[in-house]
């Protein structure tokens, strides 16, 4: 089947992973990625555990979007309990996924900087990103209480109100946010910037299924959490590749399908975005922080600091509950079982990167090499994320 | 200026000085000490050095309370020794953001001065306020009363009400409690047993985490011991001089006053550490 | 002045470390020449790097990652131990293994249980501010203030509980509240003055230890004079 390509550290993605690739002439006919970083095992870790402790650890799983497995997390175990938190807390809980998903988009854009723009304006962009990284991260810090895994964050609610002068703030200072915003999106899409890899992947049509649930925030009812399968990844690839057996994560389908999930996924379902090329993806991803700063702004409107921010008097009890997120990087479902005194007993976390894994490999084929190294960076795979997630029964 | 070697008891020491205000009013009130600190605060405050001082006020017999001092009037009030630690740091965090301080002066003891350094230098969270620190003044300290305790011994002993005491003092080998118009001169070893059992294990009499140390030495009455930790502590002093809020005058010959109360305690941590740990 | 040649290597952690190494790169480049995987093509490339940054905790059940560290070791002058679950093993103290695909994967130390550390930074994950000021004293050579996380480089468990044991059970507390200020998630309040640890909150993450006065003083003396 060609020739045989293998780069072993694959860099500029969220953890560790290895590319198999087998080309002819340099086109490249069949891709694998194979995620080697260790499972870390936190759907069984957190068993016989407290619901609090669960959401604190499973933001753990990722540095890069913790808001989104502690939103996740705290929504399926409030469905498994049968509360419902009062509109701020939900409106913040919002608000700290956004800022998330804005800071987890920057990261990307700082890795795919060096594919997608020319090497003269390369490092000016990553600084101005990183820039802008830092300013947004402060929102996190403010509302949620760190920059990173938002301690604040927790069932029920907000566990912690920040005071009105904060809102006030966070708000006075959007309008410099977007400016910055503006001012380096053109870096990002304006032709001139773009590097041959970046017009290649323009010219490559590509349209799997999408699968997304809300815009924002993420909605179990607009999809059917019982309709995901997962099977490991050597399982998936079939016996004859040898390489698959060191892959330390699964995959999942959607109806037996595979579904493409993340900003482009929300785009196309939720707002009339129209193009199919692969680097439509990354247009989507560069609008998505354009409408997540107008929210984040509806938001802060929106915060009544009359209102409670969590749920009173929580009654930990067994149930079953289910959370569906819109993470940075699309779907994220976490299945949770809790049993006596309301002690997680079973804990399932299926992640966007799990879905995306067999459409990326599909959208490398027809590319060249460094086209089909780009587009694993352009999917965000987040290894450390799809390393620590238990098969489904 | 003399200095000393880094991993010396006393820590970085960039220069000494003896001080006392100018000011009459300041001197009236802290007739014992000088009032070097409060006048050096207070000139840092009137010039816009600092937006805010973060210091304990006594409020209650030997009970504490983290306070924003933003003129000399609040500084007065706070002034005096503090014989027990506030739980100081969630409050000054919570006071820092509630006024939105961006320059602020500590003053502490050496256990707060060595966290809020650490915390300035090496700020492992983000959570962390330390680059809105602009000095860390530390007062010399011999240790804090677990007070709770301590009221409860001169009420029962002595029928001392904590709030009959106006100021507690060291002199010499005695504990001075000021209450009513009388005094109350405790032998130190009997009030041992009443300071918190961590300081008794505590090393750092000046505190090595701040930028300028203030106390007083037995040889100097009226005066205040400072000693400039680093180039910035020093100018501070050495402009508060020059626009006449402080008197100044060397001060290298009391240091070894100095070492040997640290030495004191450094002893007497070394003897406790062998029952405590 | 030449720079400081900086490799960073994340080994099976969270990320969140590397996005605070990351974060502060902008203010550190006039000085360190960083080579991670975030902005590089190829990473430990080189025989020999100034200084090895090592974040996440080592799979004990995965050879190629030990093996991988220790070849780290070989190629670092200094190597610094970044973040919890580097340093004291943090939140994958709690791995006990047993999930798909790899059930083996079920033991996490610190780095310092295969390799001898030189610095241990603790934090979950500590702060880009935290990258920028550690380089500064480190290449200012300042000993005195780097003392306390050489020190930490030789211990591979702390957390809340020691905090809890070593001072506040044994009477040493003198409730400045410095713990309650450090804990990332919230797991200690003070209560009458002394911290109280709600446990199954704390991740073990050890920074509340380090920032007690009267813990980090104890530390670096060793416990003893």
């Amino acid at each position: 089947m060609g020739e045989y390509l293998q780069i072993d550290e694959l860099c500029r993605v969220a953890g560790e992973a290895k590319l198999v690739l087998y080309h002819e002439n340099g086109e490249v006919k069949q891709a694998n990625l194979i995620a080697t970083a260790p499972v870390r095992g936190f759907e069984k870790l957190v068993i016989g555990k407290n619901p609090l402790f669960a959401v604190e650890a499973v933001m753990r799983i990722c540095g890069l979007c913790h808001s989104s497995h502690g939103n996740a997390a705290a929504e399926a175990i409030e469905n498994a309990l049968g509360i419902l938190p009062p509109r701020n807390g939900l409106l913040i809980r919002e608000a700290l996924g956004l800022v998330n998903r804005i800071q987890s988009h920057i990261l990307q854009l700082v890795m795919i900087a060096g594919d997608f723009i020319i090497e003269e304006k390369r490092m000016e962009v990553i600084f101005k990103l990183m820039a802008l990284h830092g300013k947004i991260s402060d929102y996190l810090l403010k509302l949620g209480g760190a920059a990173t895994h938002p301690p604040y964050l927790t069932v029920g609610g907000l566990l912690k109100v920040p005071k009105w002068s904060v809102f006030n703030n966070l708000k006075a200072r959007l309008p410099e946010l977007k400016s910055l915003w503006a001012e380096i999106m053109p870096y990002l899409l304006d032709e001139g910037y773009l590097t041959e890899i970046a017009m290649e992947l323009k010219e490559k049509k590509f349209t799997p299924e999408y699968l997304a649930s809300h815009m924002f925030y993420g909605d179990e009812y607009n999809v059917s959490p019982d309709a995901v399968k997962t099977v490991p990844y050597w399982d998936y690839k079939g016996e004859n590749e040898d390489i698959a057996k060191e892959a330390t994560t699964q995959v999942a389908f959607y109806k037996g399908k595979a579904v493409e999930v993340g900003p482009r996924a929300r785009m196309v379902v939720y707002r009339s975005f129209r193009d199919n090329s692969l680097f439509g993806i990354h247009l989507a991803r560069v609008e998505e922080i354009t409408i997540a700063l107008e929210r984040l702004e509806e938001i802060l409107d929106q915060i009544n600091m009359n209102e409670p921010f969590r749920t009173q008097n929580i009654i930990f009890g067994p149930g079953r509950g289910v959370g569906v997120y819109e993470a940075p990087r699309g779907t994220l479902f976490h299945y949770v079982e809790l049993g006596e005194e309301g002690r997680i007993q079973n804990f399932k976390i299926v992640v966007p990167t799990m879905f995306n894994i067999p459409i990326m490999e599909e959208a490398a084929v027809g590319l060249s090499i460094q086209a089909a190294e780009a587009v694993m960076r352009l999917y965000d795979p987040c290894i450390p994320c799809t390393t620590h997630v238990v098969e489904l029964r | 200026m003399i200095s000393l070697a880094s991993d010396n008891l006393l820590g970085t020491v960039f220069g000494v000085y003896l001080a006392r205000a100018k000011d009459e009013e300041i001197r009236k009130i802290k007739v014992a000490s000088g009032g070097a600190v409060t006048a050096l605060l207070t000139y840092a405050l009137e010039k816009g050095i600092v937006d805010g001082v973060v210091t304990a006020k006594r409020i209650k017999g030997l009970e504490g309370q983290a306070i924003v001092a933003h003129d000399k009037k609040e500084l007065l009030e706070a002034a005096g020794n503090k014989w027990s630690i506030v739980p100081f740091a969630a409050r000054m965090k919570a006071k820092i953001e509630e006024e939105n301080l961006q320059r602020v002066a500590l003053v502490c003891l050496p256990c707060q001065a060595q966290f809020f350094g650490q915390m300035r230098d090496f700020p492992l969270l983000e959570t962390d306020f330390g680059e809105r620190i602009k000095y860390i003044i530390s007062l010399f300290c011999m240790g804090t009363f677990a007070f709770e305790a301590f009221l409860n011994y001169l009420r029962m002993k002595y029928g001392i009400k904590a709030e009959q005491i106006k100021d507690i003092a060291l002199k010499k080998d005695f504990l001075e409690i000021i209450y009513d118009d009388t005094t109350l001169a405790l032998p130190i070893e009997e009030v041992y047993s009443y300071l918190q059992a961590g300081c008794l294990v505590c090393t750092d009499y000046t505190g090595t985490w701040s930028d300028i140390s203030a106390g007083f030495v037995e040889s100097e009455p009226g005066w205040t011991v400072l000693i400039a930790r680093n180039p910035r502590a020093e100018e501070l002093i050495k402009n508060a001089e020059k626009e006449g809020y402080l008197e100044l005058k060397e001060g290298s010959h009391v240091i070894g006053e100095v070492l040997k109360k640290a030495r004191e305690k450094l002893a007497r941590a070394q003897q406790n550490m062998m029952y405590l740990l | 002045m030449e720079k400081l040649k900086v490799l960073h290597v994340d080994i099976g952690g969270c990320e969140g470390c590397n996005v605070s190494i990351l974060r502060a790169f902008p203010n550190v480049q006039d000085f360190v020449e960083l080579n991670m995987k975030y902005l590089a093509k190829k990473t430990c490339a080189e025989d020999k790097y100034d200084m090895v940054i090592i974040t996440g905790g080592v799979c004990m059940n995965e050879p190629h990652i030990i093996e991988k560290v220790k070849s780290l070791r070989e190629k670092a002058s200094t190597l610094v131990a970044f973040g919890s679950c580097a340093t004291f093993g943090g939140i994958l103290r709690f791995c006990r293994g047993g999930q798909e695909p790899r059930p083996d994967h079920r033991n996490f130390q610190p780095i310092n249980s295969v390799v001898k550390v030189d610095y241990s930074i603790p934090g979950c994950p500590p702060t880009p501010q935290m990258v920028q000021s550690f380089f500064k004293f480190f290449i200012a050579g300042d000993e005195r203030r780097l003392r306390l996380f050489k020190v930490c480089a030789d211990i591979k468990k702390l957390s809340g509980f020691d905090l809890i044991d070593d001072i506040v059970l044994t009477g040493l507390c003198i409730g400045c509240g410095a713990c309650e200020l450090s804990c990332p998630t919230q797991a200690i309040k003070m209560i009458d003055k002394r911290p109280n640890l709600i446990a199954e909150k704390c991740i073990r993450c050890g920074t509340c230890y380090v920032r007690c006065p009267r813990a980090s003083q104890l530390l670096c003396m060793g416990g003893k004079i």
